[in-house]
């Protein structure tokens, strides 16, 4: 600036140099202020256990690596830091950590996954480290308004996610095609275009249609009956399941998930012309996933921070974009870009079950049923 | 000399004589060799056993002692029906790839069809190449609506619907049937190369016509070999686990192979179910194994004899060409179709059955190979970098076994060379799945667990019978008196198998090391039940990709695969010649 | 040869006594006696033959005394060293026993030169190189085959490894030698020359050897003794004279050369070791006069041995006791005429003179010469 003019020197300065300070201020009070009390404990052991693996069904490569990012970003827990997202299916990971459990060998520190009746057998044998969470009472109220299986402090739900109608409108005969209720997905038109998902292969399926039968939102029985009369073909995979729509082979998937139309769009942008989700007016079925630190882990420090972060919003955030799965974070905000494909928590009909580890019993009728319908 | 002396003599006899017959070199290394093949072999076996009588209880953590897991093997609904989907395909499979072994063999070592030795290598392809790609690519030339053969026959055949449906057991089959045609070949070829055409031409002599020669003399020779490959392709069709998960399973099929690994990693997880499944399998498996080694094996070598000739060649006349196009069309349809259409797929961002040049594109490659790139898709390119550290430390340890086991068989006399032999069949007969659950549940309490060891062990365990069939067949060959030669020139056990035995099998040995890197390169079966993050294989990798992501990132994996186990396969032949695979 | 042996023993020098000594020999392969009960001895620097069909159990016993086999019972030993000797617990391994051995097979390694494979005993003893290099020199030149020493073993003819082989084998020196039929695989001209070969050799260097085969003429060419052996027992030791002159029994006689073989039993002893035999064939009965062997008396069965070149077959009856026959195969060889004559149910063979001129059909009358008219044990 020179010292020609030292008062206006000086004025650029101020004008400069306040809003800098301000700005430094501001983004220092709100990085402390941000981390709770609970998080700020954890920060320096985490940070020390060097490592945190986490063993979902849900997170793909993408996710894991932004959120590994953030995770590791937002305690400033060192470029050493290891995160890892291991992904294997539903039953894979329970198979996996009860095994581990059952050894008292553990590679696992965070086990995410749907399994009520997993977590309730391991929390009566004491398999989970107590938690002692900042965030979790802003999740408890809206889960338990959804009728959701959690069990504080050894196991909490970060997430949600539900089974929505998904079709493809560019398949001949599905270009004026809408669902909002499960009549529109069983009528006979439909002969030929359907799939249904083989509910023995998983427990969300099951707990979908046990919780809807609970609930008096469907008669499965008559669904069943219609849907079968339409000719479906056999699947549960949901990623191929995805395939089989976006090819045509069978353009309509009742039980979808909207983060897998998310993600093939993320892959080709003009499916979004033709990828449509619905939601049923009967109700969605949230089939929360369930997160506890397994006791014993090698990294529970850390296991227990990234619990928190899945937690707060900025963890959320992450999540919601890679999945476009919902969450239970009172008045929560989705980014603009996942949006479109999740639920408006304060509008659609949430259903849950009164008691998930009850209906485990119930397992074997409701599918033997399916099955000599089905297969 | 005198008594006197002579008892003088014997009294001085160094005392080391008598620990000599005791602790030789040579007893120390089978001793330990035993322990560790039995150890290897028999733990997971024996688990297994153990496992298979324990119930789970419905909490899903304590077990009990009981039947019931062999009695849900008849009274559950899927079960029974699995096993008769297995035998099916293992039936189906084994009548194909006998009509194509048998077919391929005879024109190969008995016709004039033209080519046929440009050809040869290429028949034998599929063998190295992994069945669960195989399956892959079939399903996306003629999966169903997004099939290309089948879109190509709607466009330009004006075909309705679906020409081609491989999504069902006759996939299966096909695919099956196709990939292990080699095995009975190999098996076929080597017989019909070694026959002494003395046989046949003594036939002919008395009056007997082309056909009768056959049928009469041929046939009856070549018969154990025929079968010998046709009972290899039951087995390993039986344990096949790629194949049938990706074509029959999703779509209403289960085999015994996909059940026990939903029973070990589905949803209803039950790894004592899925043991006492295990045990059914492995029984049966083990029984045909047994003799195909005892009964059939030994008599192929009735036509052995040591002087090399040429075996008659029927001219065809005419009919050559036909032959020709038959083994043309075999290696169109099993080897450059399928890789065909992985590539093609493999270009596409997303596949919808066609080809599409605008959106052609090498981004799938960049994401399953870059591992530097921060869009690199971590299972696949862990799964290039473990697969390849597998391959070449489990080969080499796998072969060094490999020599001293076949030397302590083909050297040693006695009930423990018998054993040896015996156990080194064993693993063969367990599918790969069933193999992996044991070694899983045996060693998780080890630090082995969850780090590459542990699929190293299920490998080793598993495979290094292949390398040591190689080594013995080269052994065989060479006379024991070469070794005993050494043995009165005044070296040691060591020495010997140093100097003399080892130079000697160096062939042998490279060869049986190229079919294990080959083989631990893509093998799918146990890797996916010991794996785990960081640990992926590239097979995990396919699967994974199969599962969570799209077709064409899949066949972007799969291709990259195939490319390296097609450099192998060139490697393999040029060093070990022509002879070197014949069974 | 050297006084002080790679063992340490020392060897006894100048003796008139038995090198090696094989005493009791047992060896069971299951419940199949191979080797019953052998004994026997090879003076130092001599050449012992074991003659035999296969699976007499003579390989077993050379193998044995290498060290290759083990054995259930007995005692071997060379130079005063025991061997072998499992009533005592002593087994010395077979690479300590300082034995050189020639291979049916050769046994010459392929992936090594000749002179690599030669060298290879001295380098296992830690010879110093340049003596290796002379003394795998020597050695060639002794076997004839100076001119192969950078040749890969696979480019020799077999006669050439055979020699290859047996360079190996005492270019150390060893105290003994073993044969393992080195010269089946050749063809016979070869084979005749190889004999000679290998006899003069082994009479050059000295070296005591134990030869196995069951070809009957290597044997009488080759050996200073001779022991026939069958189903795992010896039948007859000695000299190759002696045992082709006098058998000791039918199995002997029968294995060395061609003889005339007719049961019947000694009716008197005339002489010490001479006496009277009553054969009978077919309705025919005759007496011959013969040698008689040990301790053969009267009434004891036994075993008419006649040799072909020692009946004679003339057109008349010269006198004296003659057998009547007929002549039913007269077969031109050269140097002779191989007969059969029939008398009675018996074909004698009959080794005629060309000039006699016998043919088929014809009459004739057989001699025998009691000096060449053995009985043996049967």
């Amino acid at each position: 600036m020179g010292s020609r003019h030292p008062a206006r020197a000086f004025r650029h300065f101020v004008l400069l140099a306040v809003p800098l300070a301000a700005a430094t201020l501001i983004a220092a009070a709100a990085y402390a202020d941000d981390l709770t009390p609970q998080e700020k404990a954890l920060v320096a052991a985490a940070k020390k256990e060097g490592s945190v693996t986490i063993l979902n069904p849900l997170f793909s490569d993408r996710t894991g690596q932004r959120l590994g990012e953030a995770f590791i970003k937002r305690y400033g827990l060192g470029p050493d830091f290891k995160f890892n997202n291991l992904r294997k299916g539903t039953g894979a990971t329970v198979a996996q950590v009860r095994q581990e459990i059952q050894a008292g060998k553990h590679t696992v520190d965070i086990l995410l996954v749907s399994a009520p009746g997993f977590y309730a057998e391991a929390v009566k044998r004491g398999a989970f480290e107590k938690l002692d969470s900042g965030y979790w009472k802003n999740h408890e109220e809206l889960a338990k308004k959804a009728g959701q299986y959690f069990d504080y402090p050894y196991v909490v739900v970060p997430l949600a996610y539900t089974f929505q109608p998904v079709w493809n409108t560019s398949c001949p005969g599905m270009e004026h095609f809408n669902a909002e209720s499960y009549a529109d997905v069983v009528k006979p038109e439909l002969k030929g275009k359907t799939i249904v998902s083989d509910i023995t292969k998983s427990f969300t399926y099951t707990n979908t249609a046990i919780s809807l039968a609970e609930n008096h939102a469907v008669d499965m029985d008559a669904m069943w009956k219609k849907l079968k009369a339409t000719d479906p073909l056999v699947e549960f995979r949901t990623e191929p399941k995805m395939q089989m729509v976006i090819s045509c082979q069978r353009p309509l998937d009742m039980w979808n998930l909207s983060g897998r139309v998310y993600q093939n769009v993320l892959k080709k942008p003009e499916l979004a012309k033709v990828l449509k989700i619905g939601f049923y007016k009967e109700g969605q079925v949230m089939l929360g996933n369930q997160a506890s630190v397994i006791k014993g882990a090698p990294h529970p420090n850390a296991a227990k921070l990234l619990i928190e972060f899945l937690l707060s919003k900025e963890g959320t955030d992450v999540v919601v974009e890679g999945e476009a799965v919902n969450t239970f974070l009172k008045g929560y905000e989705p980014p603009a870009a996942a949006k479109p494909y999740l639920l408006d928590m304060s509008k659609a009909k949430l259903l849950g079950m009164k008691d998930w580890v009850a209906a485990a019993s119930q397992f074997k009728t409701v599918r033997e049923n399916w099955q000599k319908m089905f297969q | 000399m005198s008594v006197q002396t002579a008892a003088a003599d014997i009294t001085r006899q160094p005392t080391s004589s008598r620990w000599r017959s005791l602790v030789t070199q040579e007893s120390v290394a089978t001793l330990v060799v035993s322990v560790i093949v039995a150890a290897a072999v028999i733990l997971p076996l024996f688990t297994l056993v153990v496992s298979s009588f324990q119930v789970l209880d419905s909490g899903g953590f304590d077990t009990t002692w009981g039947l019931d897991n062999y009695r849900t093997l008849f009274t559950d609904r899927v079960i029974p029906k699995a096993f008769v989907n297995t035998l099916v395909i293992s039936a189906g499979s084994t009548v194909l790839a006998t009509f194509f072994g048998v077919s391929l063999a005879w024109i190969n070592a008995r016709t004039n069809s033209p080519g046929r030795d440009r050809m040869e290598p290429f028949n034998l392809i599929p063998f190295f190449l992994s069945p669960f790609v195989g399956a892959i690519a079939w399903h996306n030339l003629a999966g169903g609506k997004t099939g290309l053969l089948n879109s190509w026959a709607r466009e330009y055949l004006g075909v309705h619907g679906n020409l081609l449906n491989v999504d069902n057991i006759w996939g299966v089959i096909w695919v099956t049937g196709l990939f292990f045609s080699p095995l009975v070949y190999l098996f076929v070829v080597g017989s019909l190369r070694r026959m002494d055409p003395s046989l046949e031409d003594s036939a002919r002599t008395t009056g007997a016509g082309l056909l009768r020669t056959a049928r009469t003399v041929t046939l009856p020779l070549v018969a154990p070999g025929i079968l010998s490959g046709a009972i290899i392709v039951f087995v390993t069709s039986a344990g096949e686990f790629g194949v049938p998960f990706k074509l029959c399973a999703p779509y209403g099929w289960q085999t015994l192979t996909t059940q026990i690994f939903s029973k070990a990693v589905g949803d209803d997880a039950n790894q004592y179910l899925g043991a006492a499944m295990s045990m059914a399998l492995g029984v049966i498996t083990v029984f045909l194994i047994w003799i195909q080694q005892s009964y059939i094996a030994p008599r192929s070598f009735t036509t052995v004899t040591g002087k090399g000739f040429r075996p008659n060649v029927i001219d065809l006349g005419r009919w050559k060409w036909l032959a020709f196009a038959f083994n043309f069309s075999f290696i169109m349809v099993a080897v450059v179709l399928p890789i065909f259409c992985l590539v093609v797929v493999s270009l596409h961002p997303v596949w919808q059955a066609e080809i599409i040049p605008s959106d052609l594109t090498l981004h799938n490659y960049v994401k399953t190979l870059f591992w530097w790139r921060p869009d690199h898709i971590q299972a696949a390119t862990n799964g290039i970098y473990n697969s390849f550290i597998l391959a070449f430390l489990g080969a080499t340890i796998a072969m060094i076994l490999s020599l001293v086991v076949s030397y302590m068989i083909h050297r040693t006399k006695g009930f423990g060379s018998r054993l040896l032999d015996f156990l080194c069949v064993v693993p063969v007969g367990f599918p790969g799945i069933v193999l992996a659950m044991g070694v899983l549940v045996t060693y998780i309490k080890t630090p082995i667990y969850a780090t590459l060891w542990i699929i190293l062990l299920g490998y080793i365990t598993r495979f290094f019978p292949y390398g040591q069939r190689n080594v013995s067949s080269v052994m065989l060959a060479i006379s024991e008196e070469l070794d005993q030669s050494s043995r009165m020139a005044g070296a040691s056990w060591f020495t010997t198998l140093r100097r003399i035995t080892i130079p000697l099998l160096k062939p042998g040995i490279f060869a049986g090391w190229v079919l294990l890197f080959i083989i631990f390169l893509r093998e799918l079966s146990m890797s996916i039940i010991l794996y785990t993050s960081g640990t992926e294989t590239l097979s995990v990798g396919v699967y994974y990709l199969t599962n969570y992501e799209n077709e064409t990132l899949t066949s972007a994996l799969s291709m990259s695969q195939t490319v390296v186990l097609l450099i192998c396969v060139f490697v393999f032949r040029r060093v070990a010649g022509r002879e070197a695979l014949t069974a | 040869m050297s006084a002080r042996n790679t063992n340490g023993a020392m060897e006894a020098k100048g003796t008139a006594g038995h090198y090696v000594e094989v005493e009791g020999l047992v060896k069971l392969f299951g419940n199949d006696r191979a080797v019953d009960n052998v004994s026997f001895s090879v003076p130092k620097g001599k050449f012992l033959t074991l003659l035999g069909p296969s699976g007499c159990g003579k390989t077993t016993t050379l193998m044995s005394i290498a060290g290759l086999h083990t054995i259930n019972a007995g005692r071997i030993s060379v130079g005063g060293m025991v061997y072998t000797a499992p009533a005592d617990g002593l087994f010395l391994p077979p690479e300590k026993r300082d034995i050189g051995m020639v291979f049916q097979s050769y046994a010459i390694w392929p992936h090594m030169t000749v002179a690599e494979n030669v060298a290879y005993p001295l380098e296992i003893r830690k010879v110093a190189r340049e003596e290796i290099d002379a003394r795998v020199t020597d050695v060639l030149k002794l076997v004839g085959l100076g001119q192969m020493a950078s040749k890969l073993a696979t480019q020799l003819s077999g006669g050439q490894q055979q020699r290859a082989a047996l360079a190996r084998a005492i270019v150390s020196r060893p105290r003994l030698l073993l044969f393992d039929e080195p010269l089946s695989n050749l063809d016979l001209k070869l084979r005749e020359q190889m004999r000679v070969e290998l006899k003069r050799i082994q009479h050059e260097v000295g070296i005591t050897s134990i030869y196995v085969t069951h070809d009957q003429a290597e044997a009488l060419v080759m050996s200073d003794e001779i022991i026939v052996m069958s189903k795992g027992r010896i039948q007859q030791k000695g000299g190759p004279r002696e045992i082709y002159a006098r058998p000791v029994n039918a199995y002997v006689s029968n294995f060395i050369g061609v003889a005339n073989l007719l049961k019947g039993h000694v009716t008197a002893v005339t002489a010490p070791g001479r006496g009277v035999v009553e054969v009978s064939a077919g309705g025919r009965t005759v007496q011959m006069p013969c040698l008689l062997g040990k301790d053969m008396s009267a009434g004891a069965e036994a075993v008419i041995s006649v040799r072909p070149e020692n009946v004679e077959a003339t057109r008349q009856n010269g006198g004296g006791p003659s057998l009547e026959g007929e002549v039913i195969q007269a077969i031109f060889l050269g140097n002779c005429v191989d007969c059969r004559v029939r008398w009675g149910e018996f074909e004698w063979k009959v080794m005629a003179h060309p000039r006699a001129g016998l043919k088929t059909g014809e009459k004739v009358y057989l001699r025998l010469d009691p000096e060449h008219t053995l009985a043996v044990l049967p």
